[in-house]
This record gives C-alpha cells, sequence and structure tokens, in this order.
C-alpha cells in the first residue's frame, strides 16, 4: 500500500530541488522514521531467513514514500542523495557514541559495536571518511556524490550511475581517484600525526 | 585548489593508470614538463591508489540498518533503566512517549519522557536537546514541571522528570466548560511559570493545553519548557515560503492554532511569542472556542496573520468587558503592542479576579464556589489578609476612639466597605499604617526588586523609599511616633534596617531577624530569627524571638521554643507569635515582653498565624484555617496575663475569603 504522505514527501523533494534547503529539514525526520520502522521490520525478516539486503531497504523507503507517477526523474535522485546522508549521519553518530561509550562517558554502557555489528576497523574508516569527504566534494562535488552514495548509501555502480545520470564508467573513473585522493589524504594525516 | 589543476590531475591519474606500471614514471616526467608539485601530487594519489586496497569498497550499510533498527527499543514494562523502573504507559504524543517509572534509589515515582529517535539521531540536535534540558532543569518554580535527569536507553534519550497526578488543561476543557473564576485561575498560574521562566532567559515556544497540567489539588504546572526548540527549523523564510509550508506540511496542521504570528511566520521569536499562546489558551478557556479557528491551515494562518478575533464578549455577554481588554493586549499581533512581560499580564489577571471577588461578595448571592485550594494559592493572598489586617486594625482603632469605654461586642463586619490603597502591578505585602492612619508603607516589587513603598492614604501616587537598595526591602513598620520605619532588608548580609519616614537615614540594627515590630514606647524592636514564607511548610529549625534595643543595638533573648511574627501588645506587657509545636501543629501564644513563660493562645489542629493586637488589647486577631479555608478570626484576651477569655470567633467581612 502506498503511503498516505507520498504527496507529500514528492514536494518537499520538489521544494528542495527547486533550493527551499529548509525542505530538507522536514524530510529527514519522515525519512529517518520510514528508514527506522523499515530496518526493525528488515532485521526481524532477518532473524528468520537469515539475509539482509540493506539497498532493498532503501529501495522500498522510496517506493513507499515517493508518488510514484511523480514525472521528475531528479527527485529520485535527490531522495536517494537524502538517504546516503541520512545513512551517514547515522552510522557517523553511532560510530562517535561507540567512542564515547568505550571512554566511559555514556549514561548507560552498551557495548555499541557488537550492537551494530560495526568493526573497531569499520568505526575508524567511517570516521576518517567522515572527516575528508567534505574536502572533496568541495574539490569535486561529483566525486563526493558518488562516495557518499556508494558508501553511506550502499547503492552499486549501476544504481549510483543511474541516480546520477551519467554512465556506470564514469562512476568507475571518478571512483577511483576518490578513492585514491581520500586515502592519501587519511594516511597523509596519519603520517603527519 | 582551481579547477583547472584538478582538471590536470585527473587527466594524468588516468593516463598513468593505463599504462604498465614500470611506463608511469616515464610518462609522468614527460608530461608535468618540470612542474615538480604536480609530478608529486599525481605520484602521491598513484601510490595511495595501489595501496588502497580495498578501502571504503566495503559500505557499513548494514550496520546502519542495525544502528537505526535499533533506535527503535522501546521499553517494556518492569524494564530497569538506569535507575528507573518502568511502571506503565502514561501518554503517547507529538514528542514522545511518556511513562510512569519508579526510581528506585529514591523511592519515588517520576515521569519518563522518551523523545522520538527522529529528533535527537544527529549530534547536534542531540546537544540542542541536553543544552535545553538542562536550562529547563534550573527553573524551580511550583508552576513549573520539575525536570530530575536526562537520560539515554540505546539510541533512545529521555527526560526525567516530575510525576504529576491530574489532567492536562485540554482534558479539562473537553470534560466541561471552565468557569471565569477557574480559568482566571488557571490562567495566573501559568503567567507565574512564565515570568519565571522569563527571569532565566528561557522561551517555552509551545504553550497550549496539552502542555498545561492540573494537579488534583488545583496546582497548574507546565511542562516541556524548551523542547519545542528541538522541532523547529532553523532557517527564516518569507511569508509566501512560511505559507507554503504550514499549508502542505501535515505536522504544522494541529499547532498553528497557538502559535504566534512570528513564530507563524519563522521569524526570530522572544518570550512575548509565549504570552500571544497563553491569550490563545485562555480565550479558549473562556470562550469554548478558538480566536483564528478554520478548517483549512491556510486559513487558519490568514486569520491569524490578517483578521481580528471576535471579541470574548461576543460569545457571552456575562464576560467582563476587561477580560476582553486584556484578552486582546495577549493576543496582539504586533509584539511591540502586545504584553510585554508575563508579570504585566499576572498582575492585570490578579487584579480582574481580585475584581470580580469582590464586586460577587457585595452582591446579594454570596455563592461558595471556593474549594478547599492548595496552600500556594492562598499564600498569594496572604497579602489580601494582611491588607485586611491592616484595614481592620484602622477601623477598629478609629472605632475605639469615638467610643471610649464602651464594649464592642461581636462586630458584624459584613456592612463594611472595602477600599483599596493600593492600585499597581503585581503584589503589594507587608502594609503597616503610619499612628496618625495618614500614611501607608508597604513592600512591592514594582521595581524589579522588593522595595518599600510609601503613599498617603486615599493618594494614588506611591513613592519608593528604598529604590537605591538592589537588595530586597521588605517588612516596613512604623514606629509609634510616626517618625522611622523599620523594615528587613537583605542588603549587606541581611538584618533589620531603621530608617525615617520618607527613607533617610538608613542604618542596620541588627544582622539578623525578620517581621520586626516595635514596642508602644518605640524603645525596643522585636524581631523572629526566621522569615514566614509558607506557614504551612516551615522548617522544623526553631525561631527565636529577640528584642533589639533601638538606641543601643543590645538584644536580648524572649522566647525560648519555636516562634515567628512577633506583635507587640498595645500596653507593652506581651509579646503575640505563633509557632510549632512538636506534632506539627501551628499555634498562638504570648509571652511577657520581660521574657518568661509564654501562655498558650489556641492548642488545635487548625493553622493560625499573622497575630495582631486589637488597639484596646483585648483581643487578639489572627489568620486561621479553622473554618476550611483561611480566613481572619480573633479571639478575647487579658493583655496583662495572657489569659484566654473565650472561643476563637470569625470575624465576618463582606470578602469572598470569609465565607465560614
Amino acid at each position: 500500500m502506498e503511503n498516505p504522505s507520498s504527496g507529500h514527501v514528492t514536494r518537499l523533494l520538489n521544494d528542495w530541488s527547486d533550493g527551499d534547503s529548509t525542505a530538507l529539514d522536514e524530510l529527514m525526520p519522515i525519512l529517518y522514521d520510514e528508514l527506522r520502522s523499515l530496518a526493525a521490520h528488515y532485521l526481524r525478516r532477518e532473524r528468520a531467513d537469515h539475509t539482509l539486503q540493506p539497498t532493498a531497504l532503501v529501495h522500498e523507503a522510496y517506493f513507499r514514500l515517493v508518488d510514484q507517477n511523480d514525472v521528475h526523474w531528479q527527485n529520485r535522485a535527490h531522495f536517494f542523495g537524502v538517504t546516503a546522508q541520512m545513512m551517514r549521519r547515522v552510522l557517523i553518530d553511532h560510530a562517535k557514541s561507540h567512542r564515547r561509550a568505550k571512554r566511559g562517558g555514556g549514561i548507560i554502557k552498551v557495548d555499541l559495536d557488537q550492537a551494530a555489528g560495526l568493526s573497531a576497523e569499520q568505526v575508524s574508516e567511517a570516521l576518517a571518511l567522515d572527516d575528508v569527504l567534505d574536502a572533496l566534494a568541495r574539490i569535486d562535488p561529483r566525486k563526493g556524490k558518488i562516495v557518499e552514495l556508494r558508501y553511506f548509501g550502499g547503492l552499486s555502480v549501476e544504481e549510483t550511475a543511474e541516480v546520477l545520470g551519467i554512465s556506470p564508467t564514469t562512476v568507475m573513473r571518478d571512483w577511483a581517484l576518490a578513492k585514491a585522493w581520500l586515502y592519501n589524504e587519511i594516511k597523509g594525516e596519519n603520517d603527519n600525526g | 585548489m582551481d579547477n583547472e589543476r584538478w582538471q590536470l590531475i585527473e587527466r594524468l591519474f588516468h593516463s598513468a593508470l593505463e599504462r604498465d606500471a614500470e611506463d608511469r614514471s616515464a610518462f609522468l616526467s614527460e608530461a608535468c614538463a618540470g612542474d615538480a608539485a604536480l609530478l608529486a601530487e599525481v605520484e602521491a594519489l598513484l601510490r595511495a591508489y595501489d595501496s588502497a586496497g580495498d578501502f571504503i569498497e566495503h559500505s557499513p550499510q548494514e550496520a546502519a540498518v542495525r544502528a537505526l533498527s535499533e533506535s527503535s527499543d522501546a521499553p517494556s514494562l518492569n524494564q530497569q533503566i538506569g535507575p528507573y523502573r518502568i511502571v506503565s504507559l502514561l501518554g503517547k504524543g507529538g514528542m514522545g512517549e511518556v511513562y510512569l517509572a519508579e526510581d528506585t534509589r529514591l523511592g519515588r515515582k517520576v515521569a519518563l519522557k522518551f523523545l522520538p529517535p527522529r529528533f535527537t539521531y544527529n549530534t547536534e540536535q542531540l546537544q540542542r536537546f541536553e543544552r535545553e534540558a538542562r536550562a529547563a532543569s534550573a527553573l524551580n518554580h511550583p508552576n513549573i514541571l520539575t525536570v530530575y535527569d536526562i537520560g539515554q536507553h540505546g539510541n533512545t534519550h529521555f527526560i526525567a522528570t516530575e510525576y504529576i497526578e491530574g489532567e492536562t488543561l485540554r482534558q479539562r476543557m473537553t470534560a466541561s466548560k471552565l468557569e471565569l473564576k477557574e480559568a482566571l485561575d488557571i490562567a495566573i498560574q501559568i503567567a507565574e511559570a512564565l515570568s519565571a521562566a522569563l527571569a532565566a532567559g528561557i522561551i517555552h515556544r509551545d504553550i497550549k493545553p496539552e502542555n498545561i497540567m492540573i494537579r488534583r489539588d488545583g496546582y497548574v504546572k507546565v511542562l516541556d519548557f524548551g523542547l519545542a526548540k528541538l522541532t523547529e527549523r532553523p532557517d527564516r523564510f518569507g511569508d509566501e515560503q512560511a505559507l507554503s509550508m504550514h499549508t502542505q506540511s501535515r505536522m504544522v496542521m494541529g499547532t498553528i492554532n497557538y502559535m504566534s504570528p512570528e513564530q507563524a511566520l519563522s521569524r526570530e521569536i522572544d518570550h512575548r511569542t509565549d504570552l500571544f499562546s497563553m491569550g490563545i489558551v485562555l480565550y479558549e478557556m473562556v470562550t469554548g472556542e478558538l480566536p483564528f479557528k478554520s478548517n483549512s491551515a491556510a486559513a487558519a494562518f490568514d486569520a491569524l496573520l490578517n483578521q481580528a478575533p471576535a471579541p470574548v464578549t461576543d460569545s457571552d455577554s456575562t464576560l467582563p468587558v476587561e477580560l476582553e481588554r486584556i484578552m486582546s493586549k495577549a493576543i496582539e499581533k504586533d509584539r511591540e503592542l502586545r504584553y510585554q512581560t508575563a508579570s504585566h499580564l499576572h498582575a492585570d489577571l490578579e487584579r480582574l479576579e481580585r475584581d470580580i471577588d469582590s464586586r460577587m461578595s457585595f452582591g446579594a448571592t454570596a455563592r461558595s464556589r471556593f474549594k478547599k485550594k492548595g496552600w500556594g494559592e492562598w499564600i498569594a493572598k496572604a497579602s489580601f489578609i494582611t491588607t485586611l489586617l491592616v484595614i481592620l486594625a484602622a477601623s477598629l482603632y478609629s472605632l475605639l476612639r469615638s467610643a471610649p469605654g464602651s464594649e464592642p461586642g461581636a462586630p458584624d463586619w459584613r456592612n463594611a466597605t472595602f477600599t483599596p490603597f493600593t492600585n499597581q502591578p503585581g503584589e503589594e505585602l507587608f502594609p503597616s499604617l503610619s499612628p496618625d492612619g495618614r500614611s501607608l508603607v508597604y513592600a512591592s516589587r514594582a521595581g524589579g526588586n522588593w522595595d518599600i513603598y510609601s503613599q498617603r492614604a486615599g493618594g494614588q501616587t506611591s513613592i519608593n523609599l528604598t529604590k537605591d537598595s538592589t537588595d530586597n526591602d521588605t517588612h516596613p513598620v512604623f514606629s509609634p511616633d510616626g517618625e522611622l520605619i523599620a523594615f528587613r532588608s537583605d542588603r549587606q548580609g541581611g538584618g533589620i534596617f531603621i530608617m525615617g519616614a520618607t527613607g533617610e537615614n538608613v542604618r542596620r540594627l541588627t544582622d539578623f531577624g525578620y517581621n520586626p515590630a516595635w514596642s508602644p514606647d518605640g524603645k525596643e524592636i522585636i524581631c523572629a530569627a526566621a522569615r514566614t514564607r509558607n506557614p504551612a511548610n516551615r522548617s522544623v529549625i526553631p525561631s527565636r524571638l529577640w528584642a533589639i534595643n533601638v538606641a543601643t543595638g543590645e538584644k536580648r533573648l524572649i522566647t525560648e521554643g519555636d516562634a515567628v511574627q512577633p506583635a507587640w501588645s498595645p500596653h507593652g506587657h506581651r509579646i503575640a507569635y505563633w509557632g510549632l509545636q512538636k506534632g506539627g501543629q501551628r499555634d498562638l501564644w504570648t509571652i511577657p515582653a520581660t521574657g518568661g513563660e509564654p501562655v498558650q493562645v489556641t492548642d488545635d489542629e487548625a493553622l493560625d498565624w499573622n497575630p495582631a493586637w486589637s488597639p484596646d488589647g483585648k483581643y487578639l486577631y489572627f489568620a486561621s484555617d479553622r473554618s476550611g479555608s483561611m480566613n481572619l478570626w480573633r479571639v478575647a484576651i487579658e493583655e496583662e496575663s495572657g489569659k484566654v477569655l473565650g472561643q476563637p470567633e470569625a470575624v465576618r467581612t463582606p470578602s469572598s475569603y470569609s465565607q465560614i
């Protein structure tokens, strides 16, 4: 069944692409609620059949939230863009609270590491990437977007290409340089530090 | 980095990658043509590419999904979360679920409000929430829900607050129409809460009937101070955009009804937005309707910005015109023309309530509509009772003067009339008439802190005698010759001070004490060691009475047991006071002015306080709740021995507070 607010979400996406940055502030909580309830649903199902396909979750959210008769193809790109941003925030906040909890700052200690299935390497990688990704996006916005969509949004090369309206080859070329640049930034920082 | 150079790097990077590893170096040296920095940069990127391995190749999406789902943890009954044990679900609202819980450390009931994760999932917003909650927890006021703690359960954040047994104003209004008196009473308490919040620099932002609780004893509590900031959008827009935002958004529909125009337009807001919302709530309480009601959000938005609401007197012509004036000033669209502070609104509401009360009791139908109320309510009315005492004392005085030697029987005060002495915003407390009855001094907070004001009886202009002091000055009393005023001041560490009748020559008498009272010869002042704020829950630490020589400052201890609010008898024999007994009884006593054995005046469950002697010394007047509500009483007494000559009798006055 289609979500009753799909027209509303579509309108917000339109407003946002028309340059109304405040539409995003309203969109985020709606998207968050949707993803959260879907995530809970998916995890319950995972216990039953041992599969978890995060990408499918984002697609389902899109299907539920966005008016399928909407003719603006850009909305699709925007939707996945926002979702990737959302996932990025969730992950980064989660990783940060994991670090805080390790330092003993949490009120109620929970082993967040185990709870969310994030390994220590993933935590450092995600946090390090978050630090330098914005710098890349300032030099080359499209490469920044590609990394956000693929890494935080979980999209495949083909999906990323479709969302951005470019060819998969371009996505791969951009990805190669972006990856090298980001790795160099992080490694360089480590060398200096 | 400029775009051209970045494109050059990109081209060289990909061209080098297409070549075999051994050819790359030669290719780049040639292509960079002596630009060493460019060469170094591209080489660094190629090295990074070779050693990056599966860096960022595996999306942590699965972890993100788990993180998301975890944040949906709802507490289950009997679950222990930190020190709290979940007891039951109290309700769900836009700002999350509220549970009744028990703080197992302290064994007290608390309310836990779990915030929807969508308001706290990002760090910035979470920090904002924590800041707000911390600020709100600093608000210590009987009309503001107390915040005890903030905490976290998994990824869900919660606030622990005082637990209130009662109903929301919304539930109250749905149950039945509110009487004007009840509506005013609720509004006055909301205004008190807003006044305290303003003093602390906190704006509520979401005053509405759902955020106001009425406790079973009549106390009003305003909930969720500052929480609304979580849902607020940070940016500001033009009117057009704001309109489209409100009309399209599903979330705003329910709440636009109580928004101020500046809030609806997403303009910068200040404390005056709360006064507007409170005005709407008051309008709804007295009329049962919203002033800017409409079927669609767009129309409601238009009404809020452009239309004047129907006067409250349209819905009910018996409503006072003054209420309409107060209302329209509260819901004034231009905030510069609105009430500027909650205390101004509060003062106007108080005055309206008082005027309604006195009008009612002068009427033929003295309806008993006053239930036994919480302490706080009539503490606020203590000023009234104190005023009453003064008026009565003055009347008695002139009565006795005019008929020397005659024995006044139980006077019937129902034929008396009231004349207001003062008419300023805010409360006026501790009146003291000059011996010639021509002027009055009292304490008022009109100037921001408590100051002592002087006013001619029958005059309208008051003079602030202590305006130079930024500390509180209260409890003024004229000396028997009318030349001096003794008072309590918090200045210089606090104590009893003396000044001339027009505020000159202030000097310190003691470094302690409250409620000074002069001996009839003006040579000594008696005071209590402790202050009396709320007689019902006074501290159990005994307060003693001390007499201080006005000329030398020498002091002598008068009482051993607990004693406050002393009053010296007119011929100097005894001092009346009230105090706490061991079982918690609050009774009146007298003690010889030279010290010695106290004689008990009252000995029962009733709360007796504020003793005052009649000018002939034959009666002790006092405030007491012995009839159920707080009223004025008197008892015949022998001044010299303190012997009680009969039972306390009610002093019937034409006041709604004296229905017995």
